[in-house]
């Protein structure tokens, strides 16, 4: 009994440990891949992102190009024009790799040079290179013309990797700061970070990647990124990326370009070749960012927000750095503990729950809670998963509830038989059977002189220890114990399949007299009129069914008839006629046991005929 | 409290209605992903791309040898393949045909070539642009390379045709040129109707939109590690578009008859598709369109009356054979059912039919959760109704220990004898009885209830009340309400009578209580592990039992003990008799009555 309640005391436990493993040891995986739904959707509805109203999008467009102005003179002419105004730092998102008039090229060069806040793009790209018998893959970063590598060389400019990393599902969420490679000599940093060098004066060699922690250091600035990510890793050929999660603002360029405040400001490349243009008057301290804007279908990438075009996701995650918060992922462990919590929660708050209506709320409410914590924790740049603990919260609500089912059952059957509990789940309420059975009713003779002097508690464990027996002798032989009245019991043998309910009966109340010889004894009694139990065995029709109430309130499910109360009244003359158990006529004929009886004939009570009773002296062995 | 069978059908009827809730289509994109998958692993190594179909790569490899790579390169290729005796080269446009028109001439010259363009953007709509750009490339066969991207960013079907604002024709898809051009079917045997494709004698179904399911195949060239792998036919392997421009390279022995692809092949996040297997290019994507109508697998969605009525029985089935069940079992039988329904819609996916399986799955698991609930509602009124409430206490707090407390404490009990005439009914074993039976002890739990007490034993010829017996709510009115009770009980005559009219001997529906108020032992009584019943024991009892008896020799409605009386503080008008001597009792026990027949 002890282990007993020991161990149901651990099944909330148990469910909540069963719910955990499920989802996040078998489903964590799966539902990982849909992780990107809900992150995508607080993005765009919940989280707050501040804006850096100092980064201005230079956006080559449509216009520009058809009127030719897109070049390297003008390219210089910008550079030229921005630094007489005052820009804090530039992005070209433009990648100079083709030599064209060596002139314009110097000239594009020493603009950069005379600028001094430039940041220029180099991407990765897939180059071959032939050994002996084959040619193998290899990447590598695209070579710029030799006057701007001679910039970067001499530290007038910073190179930035321009390369978006999308996930699996082709959308872009985070940036890279970085890339490391044994065979560069110092990590490469992204555009965004590579601006932020920019506008601190740091040079290449002041950016700190710590490969133990993810932290991307660049005074004053320290970035907590994820560095170790393996499906980047795979595709960079063993090269480490540090990369940064954007907190998106809605696009200010692409197909869905929003006039959102939020939103960073976007002006036109042609405006600002003029030296006199009053728009340059805008770019005093500010942040800019060149690229291509044209309404084509080109350098759009898909992001959380919509679509919208490679240079203004650099400058997104150029803003993601100024202004922070950082997103970083919460640790797998927490994520896990914080889970485990919930679903210990909500085990013990459905399986103790008094009434439905708080069941459901208990349910509804940590649900809810569970939802509120990742939103909260996103706004402050805490990356929780929700779809497994969700669904693992699912899967402990489910798991409770059915524990509970089988808990309460278990518990009803100790009060109907188990065939009722069956009947009950199946079709929700008992019908009355009516039908031939044979019924024991037992009563113990000198009750009350067995109760005196013996306080009610002692009684009631006298009468327990009494029924514990005597209750599992009428079970082994078929039979089901239906009522307690007190002292007296009422037991049905019912036919089920071959069985002969009347032999077993006659059998059971034989062994029921030893029991209670035996009890006698271990009570420390003498005299059977200290202790003896009076039984009578009848058969005939009876109703078997629940009496009380339909609604609430108390009912019991018990055995009636003109055959119980007939048995009620032969047992109430065994101490007259001298035997402990009593059979009637139909017993005797029905039981195919060879007995021995003693015949008497008697009228009972309330009745004028006169019935013939049996008084059983025993069975012959076969 | 609704019907049994009312309730079944509410349970289904809320799992299906919930099952078309639309967020649940997002969970039949990765079942459909299974099948897919299934396919691929479970055909006989692998599904083997058709040998029609050949891609030529415009690749790192092609751009390191031939740096100047344009459109004059690929219609040298073309003419190449023209005189291996290629059936078609379809160019997937990388660059602008907006801006070298001339160059498509050269292309044109060499008389396969034809193009495919893409005119949605990423979100899906038209590009504002597209009647120019197809004004423009008008002069090779166009076609549009288009797909539909569903709610997971996943592709998983194309569109055969492209219906263009403004235009009466749809635009049909690059694929579907190329297909009749397998097939030997001029262009303009192409006929595109709302429910399906016409492609000379060979019929496509497509869905309104034009857009079929694309059965794709490995794309496991992105797989960077297994370059250097052979090239073979089941995987969507490009060959490097350089070695084509060789006019005496050995690959041209293979190009008769066939169909190539060609298109950027770049080490970059370009012009990629995300499909069911993974990452692919364009190129590859439209190889599998190719594939899938070369494979004759028009995969489509099985009739909605069939869905519906699939629906509809798998939930009832479900349901009801997991209905009586205890949860292990209905887990299991729910598992098995569900794999069942998986392997039958692989079973018609593999011959073209699409069944969605959330829905029934979904109303399934749904409808059988519903009616475990209901049925865990039923089965706790139960035991609050059969086992009290010490024992809905025990499962619970999940603790039997409940089962076994005992406590002794003052509580009145009532014995009320059964109407005289259910003893009648009962001799004559009347079919009434049972009924009548169960009447009357509602009548006394309906008393018990209202006065705050229970029915402690239906059974037997007389029924008996505790109160302040219950072992969890303490009431310290017990004998008040015990009278109170007695006095309702002896009034039940009033009730019986209309109740049952049939009755003529109005006598025998008198009800007399004998009440005993004292100290009780209050616990659950019997074997432990098998039959449990309240008890409330003691010696109190057993003088209400004899009481009762009392008062219905002496004919006196409710008698009750000193004690009794004593503990209702004169709120009843008790009439004092002299004390009456009881079995058992070796002193006569003092007691008081209310009402008496005169």
């Amino acid at each position: 009994m002890i282990t007993n309640r020991v161990y149901r005391r651990f099944i909330p436990m148990l469910v909540a440990v069963l719910s955990w493993c499920i989802a996040h040891l078998l489903l964590e995986g799966t539902l990982y891949r849909y992780e990107a739904s809900p992150y995508d959707f607080v993005m765009r509805n919940v989280s707050q992102q501040r804006t850096d109203p100092r980064i201005l999008l230079v956006g080559i467009d449509d216009k520009t190009y058809e009127d030719k102005l897109f070049n390297r003179e003008n390219h210089a002419q910008l550079l030229l024009n921005l630094k007489e105004h005052g820009a804090a730092a530039v992005f070209m998102d433009i990648v100079f790799d083709i030599d064209r008039d060596p002139d314009i090229d110097q000239a594009l060069a020493e603009a950069v040079t005379e600028n001094g806040r430039v940041v220029l793009a180099t991407s990765l790209e897939l180059s071959f290179v032939e050994t002996e018998d084959r040619k193998t893959r290899v990447l590598g970063l695209a070579k710029l013309i030799d006057p701007l590598e001679k910039c970067i060389a001499d530290g007038d400019a910073l190179p930035g990797l321009i390369n978006t990393f999308p996930d699996a599902d082709n959308i872009v969420r985070r940036a890279a700061l970085g890339l490391r490679s044994s065979d560069m000599p110092r990590p490469l940093p992204g555009p965004a970070l590579a601006t932020q060098a920019q506008l601190s004066g740091l040079r290449l060699s002041d950016l700190e990647f710590d490969r133990k922690t993810g932290r991307v250091i660049a005074p004053p600035l320290t970035i907590p990124t994820h560095h170790q990510d393996n499906t980047t890793e795979d595709e960079l050929m063993g090269r480490e990326l540090f990369t940064l999660p954007i907190n998106f603002l809605p696009p200010a360029t692409g197909p869905d370009a929003s006039q959102n405040p939020h939103a960073l400001t976007v002006v036109p490349y042609w405006a600002l070749l003029d030296p006199d243009s009053p728009l340059l008057e805008q770019t005093r301290g500010a942040i800019v960012v060149v690229g291509d804007n044209s309404s084509k279908d080109t350098d759009v990438y898909p992001t959380p927000v919509g679509p919208m075009k490679g240079f203004e996701i650099h400058a997104q995650a150029l803003n993601t750095v100024l202004t922070g918060p950082y997103q970083r992922p919460v640790p797998a462990r927490l994520t896990g503990l914080v889970s485990f919590g919930f679903y210990l929660a909500l085990a013990i708050g459905v399986m103790r729950a008094r009434t439905k209506w708080s069941a459901l709320a208990v349910a509804l409410g940590l649900l809810g809670a569970q939802v509120a914590l990742y939103v909260l924790a996103f706004t402050y740049g805490w990356q929780l998963q929700i779809l497994s603990p969700l669904f693992g919260s699912l899967v402990a609500m489910t798991l409770a509830l059915m524990a509970r089912l089988v808990l309460t059952a278990s518990v009803l059957e100790r009060y109907v038989p188990p065939e009722v509990v069956s009947m009950m789940l199946s079709a929700g309420r008992t019908r009355p059977r009516t039908g031939v059975a044979t019924v024991i009713v037992t009563d113990i003779r000198g009750y009350t002189t067995l109760s005196e002097g013996r306080t009610p508690r002692e009684m009631l464990k006298l009468l327990n220890e009494y029924h514990s027996v005597t209750v599992a002798i009428y079970e082994k032989h078929g039979g089901r114990a239906l009522t307690y009245q007190g002292d007296a019991q009422i037991i049905a043998f019912s036919k089920r399949g071959r069985n002969n309910p009347a032999a077993n009966a006659i059998k059971a109340a034989l062994d029921m007299q030893k029991a209670v010889d035996m009890l006698r004894v271990h009570w420390g009694l003498i005299s059977k009129s200290d202790f003896d139990v009076g039984a009578a065995v009848c058969t005939g029709p009876v109703t078997i069914g629940e009496i009380g109430t339909t609604g609430t309130g108390r009912a019991e499910y018990t055995v009636i008839g003109q055959t119980v109360r007939q048995a009620h009244k032969i047992q109430s003359l065994s101490q007259e006629v001298g035997h402990t158990v009593l059979l009637d006529e139909e017993t005797l004929a029905r039981s195919t046991l060879s007995v021995h009886v003693e015949a008497f004939e008697r009228t009972l009570e309330g009745s004028d005929r006169s019935v013939k009773i049996y008084g059983l002296r025993g069975i012959s062995r076969q | 409290m609704p019907s049994r069978s009312g309730l079944f059908l509410g349970c289904c009827l809320l799992g299906i209605a919930f099952s078309f809730l639309p967020f649940l289509n997002r969970l039949e994109l990765p079942l459909y992903d299974l099948r897919i998958e299934s396919m691929q692993q479970l055909e006989r190594e692998g599904v083997p791309r058709h040998p029609s179909i050949q891609l030529i790569g415009i690749d790192e490899a092609t751009a390191h040898e031939f740096p100047d790579w344009g459109p004059a390169e690929e219609a040298r290729v073309g003419a190449n393949l023209a005189q291996a005796g290629a059936r078609g080269v379809l160019l997937l446009r990388g660059h602008d045909p907006v801006h070298e028109p001339p160059l498509l001439a050269v292309q044109k010259g060499t008389g396969i070539f034809s193009q495919g363009l893409r005119f949605q953007g990423p979100t899906g709509e038209l590009l504002p642009d597209w009647d120019k750009t197809l004004e423009q490339a008008n002069e090779l066969p166009t076609g549009s390379l288009d797909f539909l991207t569903d709610p997971d960013r996943v592709v998983r079907k194309a569109y055969l045709a492209l219906d263009l604002p403004g235009k009466k024709e749809p635009l049909p898809a690059a694929a579907l040129l190329m297909f009749a051009r397998l097939n030997e079917v001029p262009e303009s045997d192409i006929h595109i109707e709302p429910k399906g494709i016409h492609v000379g004698s060979i019929y496509i179904p497509t869905a309104p939109d034009h857009s079929i399911y694309v059965r794709v195949l490995s794309p496991k060239t992105l797989d960077l590690h297994n370059m250097t792998q052979d090239v073979t036919r089941e995987y969507l392997t490009p060959l490097p578009a350089g070695v084509f421009l060789k006019r005496d390279s050995p690959i041209y022995h293979f190009a008769r008859g066939r169909i190539f692809l060609m298109g950027e092949f770049l080490y970059q996040a370009t012009d990629q598709v995300t499909s069911t297997l993974g990452r692919m290019k364009n190129l590859q994507f439209q190889a599998c369109v190719l594939d899938t109508l070369m494979g004759g697998w028009y995969l489509q969605p099985v009739p909605t009356p069939y869905q519906l009525a699939l629906l509809v029985f798998f939930t009832l089935f479900a349901a009801s054979s997991t209905g009586g069940m205890r949860p292990f079992g209905a887990t299991l039988v729910l598992a098995s059912l569900a794999i069942g329904l998986f392997l039958f819609s692989y079973w018609l996916f593999t011959r073209g039919w699409l069944l969605n399986i959330t829905r029934p799955l979904v109303a399934a698991v749904l409808a059988s959760l519903l009616l475990k609930a209901t049925q865990l509602l039923g089965i706790m009124s139960n035991l609050r109704k059969f086992g009290g409430t010490s024992a809905f206490e025990a499962a619970r707090s999940l603790d039997e220990s409940h089962l076994n407390v005992v406590i002794e404490r003052e509580a009145t009990i009532v014995f009320c004898n059964l109407p005289d005439l259910l003893r009648v009914l009962e001799q004559q074993d009347s079919p009434d009885y049972f009924k009548r039976r169960q009447e009357f002890s509602v009548l006394l739990n309906e008393v018990a209830m209202a006065n705050r007490g229970i029915v402690l034993d239906f059974q037997g010829d007389a029924p008996m009340l505790g109160f302040g017996t219950d072992q969890n709510r303490s009431d310290p009115l017990h004998a008040y309400h015990g009278v109170r009770a007695a006095l309702d009980i002896v009034s039940l005559y009033v009730r019986l009578c209309y109740l049952w009219p049939d009755v003529e001997e109005m006598d025998l529906l008198r009800v007399r209580c004998g009440v005993a108020t004292g100290p009780v032992a209050l616990g659950q009584v019997g074997a432990r592990k098998s039959k449990l019943a309240q008890a409330a024991i003691g010696d109190t009892t057993n003088v209400a039992a004899r009481l009762m008896g009392a008062a219905r020799k002496r004919r006196l409605d409710v008698l009750v003990t000193a004690t009794t009386q004593q503990r209702c503080d004169n709120r009843f008008d008790f009439q004092a008799m002299d004390p009456i001597p009881l079995k058992g009792k070796a002193e006569p026990v003092p007691v008081a009555f209310l009402g008496a027949d005169v």
